[in-house]
């Protein structure tokens, strides 16, 4: 099988071009020129033909250095500027070169049904999220301060993740008890008159682009959490939007993520519902009949930039919204600090109160 | 001289009628009565000796019915009002005293105070008294529970007719006294519970921060994706009414001892607490 890479080379001096989240365009790393990503698509078009073949990637297998599972996995390609053979995971569809450092894309990731529908720029910079790192240790007193003044960042990836954008109406039927309570005073006594209702809500509700990544190597507490996006930002997908990031094509298919994403849609039309039995002091749901009554799934690429440092032989993964900034991760915990937080508070707290009521 | 000794001769035969009347009164009062069998006949004898001792050395009246019901009245309060007034219970002119009644059909207590008692058995002291009374009555210990009134009265009124100490909330509070230094007495804080608060607490706050530290977590709601509600049916239907009536404490009522607890004050000089045990 035939595999093809291909890198964006500047049609002016030859240099690798990569995507400039600030100009939103392609710029070359010699020269600065810019260019539109439609403008290089048009000019790569033929180029993308010529790219080199390259053999299929059983040829791992054949040295027996490879189980066939492990070769089922990897895919060889030959990189278009230095000729280095780049050996990588088998749904790798952006990368750079280890070699000559160009970025390198392998169109037949984003052929046919693998054709992204959307792709979300990136709008930060690298820079951006080393700074947004180090704001994100402060203010959280129990992070250990060798952690923050002696570990380095070991990696800072572009990636563009694979997601799974669902639009889905949802019909709603839904019965509630309410109760409504007035209390008046009657001598020495306090009377309450409760007034039962039987309540019902029907509804349409419409959820648009709800994201579910389609990566397994992303984590979901980690894709959730770097949520939301600002999808009026998105535009059509065009593979020289990955120049110069990372990207895999997805291995998690939209009937899988559905489940989840529907649990999502589920809950929050129950919430959404509830909402509108208002004016009650009580409102009980008895009945809920929620379905889901069409949809569909968009494949979409959206932009984080994934920071990965270890500490103490243990590794620390953080993500950054490449769009919006927000950072998550988790922070190792100082035990020393924690205990000693707990017996100083412990100790104020006790001093405080048992001065007051010893006043 | 003369006219010295008849003065002096006068306001001794004064005291020692008011004395004497005083002695017979308190030899003739019934402190307490059990109309419903709750005491021994010794236990009646030991707690009446101890009501007519106060009497004589307190000059207060401290009192205890245990009644079969409330005789037709609706509510604890106005009975042992009643009581207070229709046995001309208390000592002295204004008829000072304090009456703790107790009715067994609904398992009812009532302490009802009058007069100059009421400056020693303020409000949050006669509180003080029913924690300690309906915990008693509550586990059935009557005899532990009469005799722990009589002895709070007994030291309430020892602690105000010698040390001058006027109770207020849960401290003392000392007012001049003749010829001693007013001096805060505390009552002890424990200081157990205070520090189990603060250890609780300090965990919560401290959990609060360590959370800061993972910021990472599935989510399970898709609120911030939904474009649109749209209502096909919204039916309110009235079913029915349901009324309940609750006694209220009064306003200035607190620190109660138990639930469903009341205190009424009337023009008439009663401060009057009343609840269930």
């Amino acid at each position: 099988m035939a595999e093809q890479v291909t890198n964006y080379q500047c049609p002016n001096c030859g240099g690798p071009l990569h995507f400039d989240s600030a100009t939103q365009q392609l710029k070359c790393d010699y020269c600065d020129s810019l260019f539109t990503p439609q403008e290089v698509e048009d000019y790569y078009s033929e180029a993308n033909q010529q790219a080199l073949s390259v053999e299929s990637n059983n040829w791992e297998s054949e040295t027996g250095q490879w189980t066939e599972e492990e070769a089922a996995n990897l895919a060889a390609y030959n990189c278009p500027s230095c000729g280095a053979r780049l050996i990588c995971d088998s749904h790798t569809g952006a990368s750079s070169c280890p070699y000559c450092g160009n970025p390198t894309i392998v169109p037949m990731q984003f052929d046919g049904a693998l054709k992204p529908r959307y792709v979300l720029p990136f709008q930060l910079e690298k820079e951006e999220a080393v700074r947004r790192l180090q704001q994100f240790y402060k203010g959280k007193p129990f992070v250990p301060k060798a952690f923050t003044e002696t570990n380095h960042i070991e990696e800072i990836k572009g990636v563009y993740v694979p997601f799974w954008l669902y639009d889905a109406t949802v019909e709603a039927r839904m019965t509630y008890h309410a109760t409504r309570a007035t209390t008046h005073r009657e001598g020495d006594y306090s009377v309450t008159t409760t007034s039962h209702f039987q309540v019902a809500r029907n509804g349409i509700l419409t959820f648009e682009k709800v994201p579910a990544d389609a990566s397994s190597k992303m984590p979901d507490e980690y894709m959730d959490a770097v949520e939301p996006f600002d999808y009026s930002r998105l535009v059509p997908f065009q593979m020289s939007y990955l120049a110069g990031y990372m990207a895999d094509r997805y291995d998690i298919d939209k009937d899988e993520d559905e489940k989840r994403t529907n649990e999502r849609m589920y809950n929050s039309t129950i919430s959404a519902m509830n909402r509108t039995v208002s004016g009650y002091s009580t409102a009980v749901p008895q009945r809920q009949d929620i379905r889901f009554i069409s949809g569909n799934a968009s494949y979409a690429f959206l932009p984080v930039w994934v920071l990965s440092t270890r500490w103490n032989g243990k590794p620390y993964l953080f993500v950054m919204n490449g769009q919006s900034g927000k950072m998550i991760g988790d922070l190792p915990v100082d035990n020393g600090k924690f205990l000693l937080y707990f017996l100083v508070i412990a100790a104020l707290l006790f001093a405080a109160i048992f001065g007051i009521l010893s006043m | 001289m003369n006219m010295k000794k008849i003065v002096l001769g006068t306001l001794c035969a004064g005291c020692a009628a008011i004395f004497l009347t005083a002695d017979i009164k308190a030899d003739s009062e019934e402190f307490v009565r059990d109309e419903y069998g709750l005491l021994s006949t010794d236990e009646v004898q030991e707690l009446n000796s101890y009501g007519a001792e106060l009497y004589e050395n307190r000059q207060c009246g401290v009192y205890l019915r245990v009644t079969n019901d409330l005789a037709g009245y609706t509510y604890a309060d106005d009975y042992v009002e009643n009581v207070y007034v229709v046995e001309e219970l208390g000592y002295g002119d204004d008829h000072s005293g304090i009456l703790l009644l107790v009715s067994m059909e609904e398992h009812d207590y009532a302490i009802t105070v009058y007069g100059s008692a009421y400056d020693v058995f303020t409000d949050p002291v006669v509180d003080d008294i029913e924690e300690d009374l309906v915990r008693y009555l509550s586990s059935g210990n009557w005899y532990r529970a009469f005799r722990t009134y009589y002895e709070e009265c007994d030291r309430i009124l020892e602690n105000y007719t010698y040390h001058e100490i006027e109770y207020d909330t849960d401290d003392f509070i000392v007012i001049d006294g003749p010829g001693s230094e007013p001096e805060p007495e505390h009552r002890g804080v424990d200081p157990l519970p205070v520090g189990i608060g603060s250890l609780v607490t300090s965990l919560m706050i401290c959990l609060g921060l360590r959370s800061k530290n993972k910021t990472t977590g599935v989510k399970h709601s898709a609120g911030s994706y939904l474009e649109d509600v749209r209502l096909t049916k919204k039916l309110d239907i009235f079913t029915h009414n349901t009324v309940s009536r609750v006694k209220v404490a009064d306003s200035s009522d607190h620190n109660r001892p138990s639930g469903g607890v009341t205190t009424s004050y009337h023009s008439s000089g009663f401060h009057t607490h009343s609840g269930k045990f």
